[in-house]
């Protein structure tokens, strides 16, 4: 049996890493590209023809949807499933590889686990890239790791860095609590990290630009917050050249006419925020061209309800008694029956004219002869 | 981690902290002691680091004190109007316990909401919203509702204590004190965890600090409450007379001192110590400028609504909420008190919305325009929901409604959640929940799921045992996430 897991673990896994995929519409299937040849590495000397350790082969198709002596490997949330036991840490008892036998590398184990989310097919197609990879481009080549020194120098000045792509080793450096810090300072703290940095945030810094243009290059660059920053043309040019940059914060920053026209032309951007930035209409009509970007100005037009419910009456619903009132005159007060007030007594319905009567009525109904409307 | 490598870790720093005592105390001089603490690797960052690529670097948790009830916000029931006092089927209640407020009760009259519905533009076909929510209604394209949540606990204490921790009882870590612990702060000059309390016009229960407590994690993880009046920060000023300097010169003395105690004795508390008076010292600085909102452009307050100049107003709160966002913090709990509405429910919802509605909106539409909806999470919850029957006297102007945890509503926005979507469905009567149920836990798991961390890893060794945020339960919901 064979139930898929969620299709999304599928996506983190694969966003995590680098994998090698076979190409959509390619003949061979996801399987016989990737998979097959990471079980022949590292599973199949124990798993395999020759030996079949725990009942279990997973050198063809066959033999691994049989299972092991346990059943099927591939049980969602089981204990022994492959999944887990793969994804376990090496000294969990349960862990597979073993302890102490090679490893499966971080790639080889994301692929096993994005094929078995996505039903541990043995002739579908392996998804393509760009299904997988939305937004955020993923680097084939991981970022140099900072240098203890350099992370120490930001840490001691409260620039905050933090590694926020663990397989691709990028970072998210901001300085947006130190702003006040001097250019020169800034630059020289930051431009040792600055190949690795994925987002960075100049957050208030008075002269961003300068620090983007001296600190560089930012090849891994892709999201950058300048909000209230000070911004020139040169800063954008530098942030931009890596090619990978994505979005962009301006919000009410300082920047010209000319850097204005550079952001325009950052042909990678996706997503640009420019609420309280004065735009010229040249720049405002050639943002509006890019269909593929998402412009934010800041427009807040809340829009009026689509539908109404009916108004209502809150309360018990009027009583539907179809039988009339035998009686036109109220048998207590003697003025017309309101037909709002009836009640059943012996087996005929009697009007009354008000909700008191009925009260009177019932202490001796003898003592109030009922008005009978004479039969038709 | 693991206890022996902890303390061999923490031998390396006694022998470094040992060197620096003995040779710089008298040469510590301004922000000496905080470049020390840097350059120690244990103290550089307490966090544990993300797992895998972060949709969002921040939250904003609303939550309303006491409960809210979804009847009369979000859970549109209309065929429920020709219920009206009808007795709540024994099939939909099924023997389900009751608190001891209503177990008494000889019938469960059904309560329709008395409010109007009005149907709003989301990414899917239009969700309803209550009379009472108009505001929050015009952004629902940037909402994910959730309609099956439910919980376990059926009374305050312990419902927002799950809520909060993942556990009924008290003395875990709160949800906040996790995010610190897992991704550090990134203003080292403020908290990464604060609280801000609003008071409620309704029927108000207990709100314990412990709610946003640290319970095991060290404890520079614990939320740091910001009051409305007086000072923002209990003891955070200095006393008439001490300068600033003067403070400084007491800290290094104080932190020579305390790494003295933490060679002794490695008790981590002393490092965490030495961590809080280092921020306190900062906060002296920062917390004055966090709070002075007359930076704010007119057109913003104005978005806020008319109580935003009145500290400890829950619009007061939603500006400072997103001026802590913005400044990096990386939780915000917000609390409304004040929705236990066991009687005179139309009365009290009315005045509870009323505060809530114009504000919450804004604070996301702020958010919004200023490119920070992208990357954080705005969640408005209760701790359960309420009953469809009344509690008490049923009228055609009143009723009240007592504590219900097998389905309520919260919605999210922002941080990589999908917008404009409802999940879950329940019966005709708000009781059950027919479709998608999300668990505490659930939420808890995809939350932290955007933030980069994998719930089943974010982990603290206590007592020979791994803790989570989610125990041993929840399961990342990909329904929620865009």
């Amino acid at each position: 049996m064979i139930r898929p897991l969620l299709p999304l673990l599928a996506l983190i896994a694969l966003l995590g890493c680098s994998l090698p995929l076979a190409g959509p519409g390619g003949g061979e299937s996801w399987y016989a590209a990737e998979i097959a040849p990471i079980l022949g590495e590292s599973c199949v000397s124990c798993h395999g023809e020759t030996k079949a350790k725990g009942g279990l082969r997973l050198h063809t198709p066959d033999a691994i949807a049989a299972g092991g002596s346990g059943g099927s490997i591939f049980v969602a949330d089981d204990p022994l499933s492959m999944r887990t036991r793969i994804l376990s840490p090496e000294d969990d008892l349960d862990h597979m590889p073993p302890e102490g036998k090679p490893q499966l590398s971080a790639a080889a184990r994301a692929a096993l686990v994005a094929w078995i989310d996505a039903g541990a097919s043995f002739t579908a197609a392996a998804p393509g890239r760009g299904a997988v990879a939305q937004g955020r481009r993923s680097q084939s080549k991981p970022a140099p790791a900072l240098e203890p020194e350099a992370r120490d120098a930001l840490h001691a000045a409260h620039v905050h860095v933090e590694v926020i792509d663990p397989d691709q080793g990028l970072l998210y450096i901001d300085a947006g609590a130190v702003a006040a810090l001097p250019t020169e300072q800034l630059i020289d703290l930051i431009a040792p990290a600055a190949a690795s940095v994925g987002e960075l945030s100049l957050r208030g810094v008075p002269e961003a630009g300068r620090i983007l243009a001296k600190a560089g290059p930012w090849p891994r660059l892709q999201v950058l917050d300048l909000t209230r920053a000070g911004v020139d043309r040169k800063g954008l040019n530098a942030a931009a050249r890596g090619g990978g940059l994505e979005e962009l914060l301006l919000i009410g920053a300082t920047l010209d006419e000319k850097a204005l026209e550079k952001v325009c032309a950052i042909d990678s951007l996706r997503e640009v925020h420019l609420w309280g930035v004065e735009l010229p209409e040249e720049v405002a009509s050639s943002l509006a061209e890019r269909a593929d970007l998402i412009v934010n100005r800041g427009e807040v037009t809340p829009p009026p309800a689509v539908e109404v419910e009916a108004e209502f009456v809150f309360g018990k619903p009027p009583v539907e008694t179809k039988l009339p009132a035998v009686n036109a005159v109220c048998p207590v007060s003697g003025t017309p029956v309101d037909p709002a007030f009836r009640i059943v007594h012996g087996d005929e319905v009697i009007g009354f004219c008000c909700p008191n009567c009925p009260k009177t009525f019932w202490n001796d109904p003898a003592a109030h002869p009922v008005e009978r409307i004479a039969a038709e | 981690m693991d206890p022996i490598e902890r303390h061999y870790m923490d031998l390396t720093r006694r022998r470094f902290f040992g060197r620096c005592a003995t040779g710089a105390v008298g040469a510590l001089g301004f922000s000496a002691l905080s470049e020390l603490l840097a350059a120690s690797p244990a103290s550089a960052a307490s966090s544990t680091g993300v797992h895998y690529r972060p949709k969002a670097k921040r939250v904003i948790c609303m939550h309303m004190e006491g409960a809210p009830s979804q009847l009369d916000l979000w859970d549109y029931k209309p065929q429920l109007r020709k219920r009206f006092d009808q007795d709540l089927p024994d099939s939909v209640r099924d023997g389900q316990r009751l608190t001891g407020m209503t177990s008494g009760q000889s019938r469960f009259p059904v309560a329709p909401s008395l409010f109007r519905f009005s149907r709003y533009a989301n990414n899917e076909d239009g969700v309803w919203i209550s009379e009472l929510m108009p505001h929050t209604g015009a952004i629902a394209k940037d909402l994910c509702f959730i309609h099956s949540m439910h919980t376990e606990a059926i009374n305050h204490e312990p419902g927002i204590t799950f809520f909060q921790t993942g556990t009924q009882q008290p003395g875990r870590p709160a949800f906040g004190a996790w995010a610190s612990y897992g991704l550090g702060n990134v203003n080292a000059n403020l908290p990464a965890f604060v609280v801000l309390i609003t008071q409620g016009f309704g029927n108000m229960q207990a709100l314990s600090a412990r709610f946003w407590g640290s319970g095991f994690l060290p404890s520079e993880h614990q939320g740091c409450q910001l009051r409305s009046s007086g000072a923002p920060v209990l003891y955070l000023n200095d006393p008439p007379g001490v300068e600033r300097t003067d403070r400084r010169r007491m800290l290094d003395l104080i932190g020579a001192m305390n790494e003295k105690e933490m060679a002794r004795t490695l008790d981590p508390e002393v490092q965490a110590r030495i961590t809080q008076y280092e921020l306190a010292y900062r906060m002296q600085a920062s917390v004055p400028d966090l709070v002075d909102i007359s930076d704010e452009d007119e057109e913003t307050l104005e978005m806020y609504g008319p109580e935003v100049r009145k500290p400890g107003t829950f619009a007061s709160n939603c500006l400072l909420a997103r001026r802590l966002s913005e400044r990096g913090v990386r939780f915000v709990q917000l609390y409304m008190r004040g929705w236990d509405a066991h009687g005179n429910l139309p009365g009290e919802i009315r005045l509870q919305s009323k505060a809530v509605d114009q504000p919450q909106a804004a604070l996301v539409k702020d958010l919004k325009r200023r490119g920070l909806l992208d990357d954080t999470i705005v969640i408005w919850a209760g701790e359960f929901g309420r009953t469809v029957y009344s509690q008490g006297a049923l009228t055609s102007t009143n009723y009240g409604r007592d504590h219900h945890p097998r389905c309520f509503t919260i919605w999210l926005a922002g941080g990589g959640i999908k917008p404009g979507v409802s999940v879950g469905k329940t019966d005709d009567y708000s009781y059950n929940i027919l479709d998608n149920p999300v668990s505490v836990h659930d939420l808890h798991a995809t939350l932290l799921h955007l933030l980069g961390l994998d719930h089943e890893r974010l982990t603290y060794r206590l007592a020979g045992r791994d803790h989570r945020l989610t125990d041993v339960f929840g399961k990342v919901r990909p329904e929620l996430i865009a």
